[in-house]
């Protein structure tokens, strides 16, 4: 039933990123995902989570919405919306890994790590929200 | 996350970093290099052994004062991290463009 999915919404702050975190992360523990794998689904959750708490309200406050569903397929799904500026991260370029130290541009990791370590993303725009969904499965193997 | 001052002699200074570098304690990080380097600090080797967590806002501050130290002519060294920490340097490439070591001993 969608209307029984674990859910949180609150402010999109900086402040409120480890009530998101903790959030995700006890769901993801309690359907077995190895310490290993939470960790993961932490660090592309902050990663997902601190774009639309940079960007999606450039001028006024908006609310971040956090619902965590479960696929017989991957295992733990996130949807993350707001209702900010249109934004697909997905269409961020890729970091260049091989730069040198000096040179090396600050920044695009955060989307990188996304895609890397979710086995699955999709991003869409509907009824003015930016729907950003991450599935997750229990598997270390993709490093 | 704490940060923990364990050595400190001439332009060579330990830290020891506890918890999680992320988005939120990234600030207090680059803080405590700009504080360092203000003291003459140019040699900085950072200890992870007890850091749990490390997102790309930890990454950005890291690589920011790599960048600050080489240009002052010194250098920044990082230690003893956990499994998934290492990950992270090693996904992001970072593991080939700031010296890791297995331990502060090797330093």
């Amino acid at each position: 039933m969608h209307d029984e999915n674990p859910r949180i919404e609150l402010p999109a702050t900086l402040e409120n990123l480890p009530r998101f975190i903790a959030f995700a992360a006890d769901q993801a523990r309690r359907r077995g995902f190895s310490a290993s794998r939470v960790g993961e689904i932490e660090l592309v959750l902050e990663e997902a989570l601190v774009n639309v708490i940079r960007y999606a309200y450039p001028e006024s406050e908006g609310d971040l919405a956090l619902e965590i569903r479960s696929s017989p397929e991957s295992g733990l799904v996130l949807e993350i919306r707001d209702r900010g500026v249109s934004f697909n991260p997905l269409e961020n370029p890729p970091p260049d890994l091989e730069a040198d130290i000096l040179e090396r541009a600050v920044g695009g990791l955060g989307i990188y790590f996304i895609k890397e370590l979710a086995d699955r993303v999709s991003w869409r725009r509907q009824d003015q929200e930016n729907i950003l969904t991450l599935a997750f499965s229990d598997n270390n193997d993709k490093n | 996350m704490d940060i923990v001052e364990l050595k400190k002699d001439g332009e060579s200074l330990t830290l020891a970093l506890k918890g999680r570098l992320d988005a939120i304690s990234a600030d207090d990080f680059s803080r405590k290099v700009a504080e360092a380097t203000a003291e003459g600090a140019r040699h900085l080797l950072v200890e992870m052994s007890d850091l749990d967590y490390i997102s790309s806002a930890g990454l950005r501050v890291i690589l920011t004062a790599a960048k600050q130290l080489k240009k002052l002519g010194g250098e920044l060294k990082l230690a003893a991290l956990q499994e998934n920490v290492a990950t992270v340097f090693k996904i992001s490439g970072f593991d080939k463009i700031i010296p890791i070591l297995p331990t502060c001993d090797d330093a």
